[in-house]
Parts: C-alpha cells; sequence; structure tokens
C-alpha cells in the first residue's frame, strides 16, 4: 500500500465503506441496505447482525443525552425524552469520541424542532451548563480575604473574572431556575440568592466550586448584568453601573459575598487588578 | 523481558504485575478514594480506565484519578482511537491522549482491532473490519502513527464480532500476528471475546490462541456476555454486564498454558454490581493465575533437570 497522501483503490474502498457502515448505524436505511449486502448471510441474517450495531449506537448515545440533561429527561419523561434524544442523534450525530462533548445544541434542539415551552427550553440550557461547568479547566479562587486586604480605595478599579467553569443564562422563564434546581437532586449545590426569590429569578450562574461540586446561585437582572459585565473584564465600578438598566437595584455586596462565598472569581497571578494594570506584571 | 512478565519492561512506572485487576467504573471510585474497599475483600493488584472518560479539561474525574493512581498501578483501555479507520487517525485525537497518558503516566495503553469514525461521523460502537490485505494495511498504519504519537507500545484488543464481511480473507489470528510482526505492538486477548466470536462466528478460540504471538501478549480480559435471541437464533453480546461465564474461565485457563500468567483484568460496564462482587471475580482470576505461575515454575524446573538426566 503507498504511503499516506498516495492514492490507493483498496484504501479509498475501506473508507467507502466505512462511511456507508457508520451511516448504517445512525439510522440511514439506503447505506443500512448497501452495507447489509456485503455482509456474510450465515445462521442468522445479516440486516439482524447489523442492526446489533444500529442498536449498540443508538442506546448509548441516548444514555450519554440522558446523562447531560438529568433534569430534561425527568421533565419530559423517558419515553419523550428518547424520542427527541433519537432525532437529535439522527440529525446531528457525535464527531469524535470524547462523549463528554456530545449534547451541545440539544437544549437548542429541543426549543426549535420540538416547540418545547420555554421552561423546558431553559430547564434544558441549567442543564448543559451544569454540565460544561463539572468538565470545565480548574482555576484557582479569589479568597475573600485577598480582597478584603486591600485597600478601599482600589475597589471600584478592581477586575473579578470568573472561575473558567462559570456559566451566566438568562431565564424568560422565571419558575425555570427553581424547577431546575428541585429536579437537579443531590447533583447540584443550590445556594440562596442574595437578590430575588429563587422561584422568580431572572436567570442563574452555575459554575463548579472549589470542593469540585456544580452549584447554583438564582441571579436578579441587575446581578445577571453585573457578573456578565465582570467576566467581560469591566472593573468592578463599571461593573455595578452596567447593572443600572436593570429594574431592580444591585445589591453588590451581597452579590460579592456570595460569589466569593462559592469561589465563584478566578485568582490570578495578580490577585485583584486593578484598572489601568491590564495583564500581569513583567 | 522474561516469559512471564514480557511487557513490564516496557511499560512506564507503576508496572503491572501478572495479577488480576478490575475496571474502574465512578460509582466505585468512592471506596478506592476513601480506602473502604468492602470487608474480606482484597484489594486488586491494578486498576483499569477507559481512557476517553478522562479527556477533559478538568473537574472531579482527573482529581480522583490522579489520586487513586498514587495508589494503584494504573492501565489506561481506549476506545476511540479507531485504529481500522482508512481515514487515518484524528491528530487532536492523539493529542488529548498523549496529554493525559503523560499526566497519569499508565503502564500500560490499549485500545482495539476495530473503527469507529468516518466521514466525520462518530458511531459509538467498535466496529468491525473486513479482514482483507487494504485493511491490514490501514491499521498497521494507524498503530504505528498511534504508538509514535502517544510515545508508547499500544496493546490492541481483539473484537467482539457479530457479523463477518463477505471479502473478508485474513483469518483474525493472522491479521493480529501481522499486525504485531509490522508495527511491534502488543496485543491485549479478551477470552471473553473469543468465546462470543466462536459462538457468533465459529472462530475456533485454540486455534486462534496457538496462532497469535504469544510473547506479545501484554493483558487478558474477562467479562460476563449475555445471550439474546433472534429470530430463533441465539446470539452472545458483549456486553460486559453479567459475571464471567464458566466456559470462559475454562477458556482462560488455556490460554494462560499458552501464554503464562499475564495481567488479567475483571471488566464490568453495564448493570455494574456492588465492589464485592467485582473483586470476588478479580480473587478468582487471581487463584488461576496462581495455578498458572506454579505450573510454569514447574516446568521450568523440569527442564533445568532435563539436561542432567539425559547425562
Amino acid at each position: 500500500m503507498p504511503g499516506d497522501g498516495r492514492p490507493d483503490p483498496r484504501r479509498d474502498d475501506l473508507a467507502a465503506l466505512q462511511r456507508r457502515m457508520v451511516g448504517a448505524v445512525h439510522g440511514d436505511a439506503e447505506a443500512f441496505r448497501a452495507v447489509a449486502a456485503g455482509l456474510c448471510d450465515s445462521r442468522l441474517p445479516a440486516d439482524k447482525r447489523l442492526f446489533l450495531h444500529l442498536n449498540t449506537v443508538t442506546h448509548a448515545l441516548t444514555g450519554v443525552l440522558r446523562e447531560a440533561y438529568p433534569a430534561t429527561a425527568r421533565q419530559l419523561g423517558a419515553e419523550r425524552f428518547e424520542a427527541q434524544a433519537k432525532a437529535f442523534l439522527r440529525a446531528e450525530p457525535p464527531s469524535a469520541a470524547v462523549l463528554s462533548r456530545y449534547g451541545a445544541g440539544f437544549e437548542r434542539f429541543l426549543a426549535a424542532a420540538s416547540r418545547l415551552p420555554e421552561g423546558t427550553a431553559a430547564l434544558a440550557r441549567l442543564d448543559w451548563a451544569a454540565h460544561e461547568a463539572y468538565f470545565a479547566a480548574d482555576a484557582a479562587v479569589l479568597a475573600a480575604a485577598e480582597l478584603a486586604a486591600l485597600p478601599e480605595a482600589a475597589h471600584a478599579g478592581l477586575r473579578l473574572p470568573l472561575v473558567p467553569s462559570a456559566r451566566l443564562l438568562p431565564l424568560p422563564a422565571p419558575a425555570a431556575w427553581a424547577r431546575w434546581s428541585a429536579l437537579s437532586g443531590e447533583a447540584v449545590v443550590v445556594l440562596p440568592g442574595a437578590g430575588p426569590e429563587g422561584r422568580g429569578a431572572a436567570g442563574a450562574a452555575v459554575w463548579r466550586r472549589p470542593d469540585l461540586r456544580v452549584a447554583t446561585l438564582p441571579l436578579s437582572g441587575a446581578e445577571l448584568l453585573c457578573l456578565a459585565a465582570l467576566e467581560a473584564g469591566e472593573p468592578l465600578l463599571a461593573a455595578a453601573e452596567a447593572a443600572a438598566p436593570a429594574a431592580e437595584p444591585l445589591d453588590l455586596a451581597a452579590l460579592l459575598t456570595a460569589g466569593l462565598a462559592g469561589g465563584l472569581f478566578r485568582a490570578s497571578e495578580v490577585p485583584c487588578r486593578l484598572d489601568g494594570q491590564r495583564g500581569n506584571p513583567p | 523481558m522474561t516469559a512471564q512478565d514480557p511487557v513490564a519492561a516496557e511499560t512506564r512506572p507503576g508496572r503491572i504485575a501478572a495479577r488480576a485487576g478490575i475496571g474502574l467504573r465512578h460509582r466505585h471510585v468512592p471506596a478506592f478514594l476513601d480506602g473502604a474497599l468492602p470487608d474480606g475483600c482484597a484489594a486488586p493488584a491494578w486498576l483499569e480506565v477507559h481512557s476517553e472518560n478522562y479527556l477533559v479539561s478538568g473537574g472531579p474525574r482527573l482529581a480522583q484519578l490522579e489520586r487513586i493512581r498514587r495508589d494503584y498501578p494504573l492501565s489506561c483501555h481506549g476506545v476511540g482511537l479507531s485504529l481500522g479507520s482508512a481515514e487515518g487517525l484524528d491528530p487532536d485525537h492523539l493529542a488529548a491522549l498523549r496529554g493525559l497518558y503523560d499526566r497519569v503516566e499508565p503502564a500500560l495503553v490499549s485500545d482495539h482491532l476495530s473503527w469507529s469514525v468516518a466521514g466525520g461521523t462518530y458511531a459509538s460502537d467498535l466496529l468491525p473490519l473486513p479482514m482483507t490485505e487494504a485493511a491490514l494495511d490501514v491499521v498497521v498504519r494507524n498503530v504505528a502513527r498511534a504508538q509514535e504519537a502517544l510515545g508508547r507500545r499500544l496493546a490492541v484488543e481483539n473484537p467482539s464480532c457479530y457479523l463477518a464481511f463477505a471479502d473478508s480473507t485474513i483469518p483474525e489470528a493472522e491479521f493480529l500476528a501481522e499486525l504485531v510482526r509490522r508495527t511491534g505492538c502488543a496485543l491485549l486477548v479478551d477470552v471473553n471475546n473469543l468465546f462470543v466470536c466462536r459462538h457468533n462466528l465459529g472462530l475456533d478460540p485454540e486455534d486462534w490462541l496457538a496462532r497469535i504471538p504469544g510473547e506479545a501478549v501484554a493483558e487478558l480480559h474477562l467479562a460476563g456476555h449475555a445471550r439474546l435471541e433472534v429470530e430463533g437464533e441465539t446470539l452472545l453480546i458483549d456486553d460486559h454486564g453479567a459475571r464471567v461465564a464458566e466456559p470462559v474461565w475454562r477458556l482462560y485457563e488455556t490460554a494462560l498454558e499458552r501464554f503464562g500468567p499475564r495481567p488479567t483484568l475483571i471488566e464490568w460496564d453495564t448493570a455494574l454490581p456492588p465492589l464485592d462482587v467485582l473483586l470476588g471475580e478479580a480473587e478468582r482470576a487471581d487463584a488461576v493465575l496462581a495455578r498458572a505461575a506454579a505450573a510454569t515454575a514447574e516446568t521450568s524446573r523440569h527442564r533445568l533437570r532435563e539436561p542432567a538426566h539425559a547425562g
């Protein structure tokens, strides 16, 4: 066989067979018939044998989606969730073997293809945020004592980036966060919100705490805007001002206290970068 | 490299002895982290994990694995290299595996004689290859590339089979023997897969065991299987969801007679039982290994005495 890059009809034939076969086990009926025609028929018809692989792939991937979207699965019920999961994996099969990454976009698929109520679509977004947070990169977190050690005059210029696992989600359905928290059970640590009652949260933060557990905090509209500004690199004063368009006032101290206690803010080489001192010192 | 332990000399720190290990699954991790194995159960000699479960950026899984590997020799068993892919290997996947292996330094790394990616789509299954010269060339090229990229000798596992291609021309054992000859790779012999293939496709396990190069066998796998009735025919499914079947234990003894003692894994992935059941299976494998080691030693003594008798 020629080395890489040189044409080889035998290798090309195998590549074509494999493309047909991967289509067959993902439910392409025409590819299924074509592959089955090249198999041995002993004792059991070839199509029955090939179907075992289709069934394995379907079962495995619906299981992967069920693990990534546990609250959504509970909300929809097993039969309805499985039907949606099968439709998704036929439309968007995985491209690589790392299945902890498979399922991104299922929440959009559910909302678009299934015309789910906004509340259920929000559950799916929260599920995926928690899934991503669980596997996200590790990072040292900012301790409250480090912040307290800084002179008060420096606070306005502080930049407080969020840890890599943090996800901020606006929630158009106000009851979604409370419903998701209840459905998630012990898999997620539910923190009391500093501002709104959880039942009426305008948004939520989902991240992985230093104890490696995924946590969630309900957010008011003002808190969501403030944290989004911090994540975008705005200094603390500007982030607080970014919350002004929200209907309710921002309790910045309460938000920082909750965030610091849960390890929401990332430590950096300069623990709290001051405005005008972008980047790390030489 | 010795006849009893042909691979240990080539592997990384924390070498794996010819003893029984178990597949580490998430539900059993706390018992190993806390050192709280079930009463009366001996600790397994080593642990094996599925590599792709740990290809993550951070979080609990990696932290737990790094903690556990301090106490147990580790084997990393891949399911996603897709060694039979005619399109070649995914360089990103290889790089991610290299990163993991450099981090946890497994004593053994392995994957399967199968494929799972084509045309940019992944099938979460170990799909079979036609046993042809073209497929052999593809696997040789991919295994060589994987070993170079991973910086390690790779053990390649024989598949469990449910179908056969009409244009296959090379017996599986010959295919694997030629793969070893051309790449220097090791072999992972899954004894349950041999039994499943015998039932489903008529493979002759004894002939298979006789044809593969024994010195390349780095590890053995044992697992349970399920029986599936389809149109009046029974197929065996390699579901890793039950105790090792008695005929598979007997075939395991035959394999050890052929190869001598080898690191042996108890795999159990579905319908996961309490840990004491899994460790009990490992203790049984250890007992078989001990008998095989004694038989090997006796044979060696016999051979040493023979020249004196002759003289």
